[in-house]
């Protein structure tokens, strides 16, 4: 038998399914990212964002569905079929709480995954780290511990020390929410360079990171990404280049919520 | 009326009151770090589901049960007939019994801390591709310590006074050399000052550091 192999790269979603009791949150979520591309998910409150996010890093289980990432499939029915952790090494996640260590310092944050997960020996990673840090403007608080950072700070350490475990696919909650304006677009500017930087390009990574972001800041995601979806009803209702949604989305959901966008 | 106090006569007893002082020291840092080290195991184990129905209240039994009680069972246990080997020393027996009740509530201290870390930080290091043996090492045990550390302290200070308790099982340490002494000299009052005095200068600086660890930025760090 001939297997059909996948041309596509990066990552692929097929009818993702999750219900909490009896009440459907995901209901056949169909998504695909490439390598080096950004998908924006909008979608109200409760919609399933968030969930849908855990459910690709496997961190909680759906009750059905595939996903494969690179061709190969790492999900059946929605548990996952490689041990966990050796997903989510590939699938990086930066959760919306930040979720940051709290007994290690803002540098030991960035520093310990690598060591753990990349194997990198002690000095390679803090010469990395640092220069991560300064590319997200937080290397002056990298001595700090988390219980005296800023929101937006955390937030940046919490996106710094996923970025250098160099994912293959990124998956961003909400992570504007703690920033302004100003510094959510200099964090945007940074993943991008990031994403080209040749200090994270290594011989693991040989194609850029694809992007999944989660968000509520809808002119965020249309500056940041290359397609925006909308989730409403457990399903990806909608889905357009992002300078063409806000002209082309016909669905009712996603137009009322376009209203209230400023 | 008025007494006429008299220290020197306790002179000869020095070397006896350093010794018991010792040995009053080594009881009480033993059990408390063996004691502490098994609880610090066996409290992620009676959280287990499907032992834990039984575990749990068999813990609760324990805790319940007097140390000086314990010190007894421990010592007047019919080791012979019932496990054919021979009886403890009074400091073995009094080691025993004090580091199962410091097992026994560390036990229960850490099944509560477990509940108690952050589930938030948990899920960020799982979704850093961490095992879960590194996050429990690293990310689990260290908030647990920081969440039961002023007990622990509180409960290693009650040990050095706790383990006066042996000296009823004929345990040479400082509360039974100060007995004899005194039963030789007829200064009651006298002996038992000299003791509170070794428990106050043994006591205070651990109190004083409890009081720095309350304090310490170290405690703070975590969510």
């Amino acid at each position: 038998m001939a297997e059909e192999k996948n041309m596509n790269d990066g990552l692929v979603v097929s009818h993702l399914r999750m219900a909490f009791g009896e009440k459907p949150i995901l209901d056949g979520v169909e998504l695909r990212v490439a390598s080096g591309e950004t998908l924006a998910i909008a979608g109200r409150s409760g919609a399933g964002k968030s969930t849908l996010l855990r459910c690709i890093a496997c961190l909680e289980s759906a009750h059905g569905g595939t996903a494969s990432l690179d061709g190969q499939q790492y999900m059946a029915d929605g548990d996952s079929i490689l041990p966990p952790y050796q997903i989510r090494r590939r699938i990086g996640l930066v959760l919306q709480g930040y979720n940051l260590f709290p007994n290690m310092t803002a540098l030991n944050n960035i520093v310990f995954p690598l060591i753990k997960v990349r194997a990198y020996s002690h000095r390679r990673a803090v010469t990395l780290a640092t220069e991560v840090a300064s590319m997200l403007e937080i290397k002056t608080v990298l001595a700090q511990f988390p219980n005296t950072l800023s929101g937006g700070q955390a937030q940046r350490i919490a996106l710094a020390r996923a970025l250098v475990l160099q994912p293959r696919i990124l998956l961003l909650d909400e992570i504007t929410s703690a920033l302004d304006p100003e510094t959510a677009h200099s964090l945007v500017v940074a993943i991008r360079k990031l994403r080209d930087a040749e200090a994270l390009v290594s011989e693991a990574a040989s194609q850029s990171m694809g992007i999944v972001l989660v968000t509520h800041a809808f002119r965020f995601a249309e500056t940041f990404a290359d397609r925006i979806a909308f989730l409403s009803g457990g399903r990806l209702v909608e889905e357009y280049p992002a300078g063409q949604f806000r002209s082309h989305c016909q669905h009712e959901d996603a137009q009322r919520y376009l209203e209230f966008i400023t | 009326m008025g007494y006429d106090w008299d220290f020197s006569v306790f002179w000869p007893y020095a070397w006896a009151f350093v010794r018991g002082l010792v040995i009053t020291i080594e009881l009480s840092v033993l059990a408390s770090v063996v004691g502490t080290i098994l609880g610090i195991l066996f409290g992620p184990v009676i959280r287990i589901q499907g032992i834990s129905w039984w575990l749990l209240p068999f813990n609760d039994v324990l805790r319940a049960v007097p140390l000086l009680v314990l010190i007894f069972l421990f010592y007047y246990f019919p080791y012979q007939s019932i496990l054919g080997i021979e009886p403890p020393s009074p400091f073995i027996a009094a080691f025993l019994a004090l580091t199962l009740a410091q097992a026994v509530f560390t036990a229960d201290l850490v099944r509560a801390a477990i509940d108690g870390v952050s589930q938030q930080t948990i899920l960020g290091a799982r979704a850093l591709g961490l095992r879960e043996s590194t996050i429990w090492w690293y990310i689990i045990l260290p908030d647990i310590l920081r969440q039961i550390a002023p007990a622990m302290v509180a409960f290693f200070i009650g040990n050095i006074k706790l383990s006066s308790l042996a000296s009823v099982i004929g345990c040479q340490e400082i509360v039974f050399t100060a007995r004899v002494a005194m039963g030789q000299t007829y200064r009651s009052l006298e002996a038992w000052l000299i003791v509170a005095a070794i428990y106050i200068v043994l006591v205070l600086p651990l109190a004083w550091a409890a009081r720095q660890l309350e304090r310490s930025e170290w405690l703070k760090r975590r969510t």
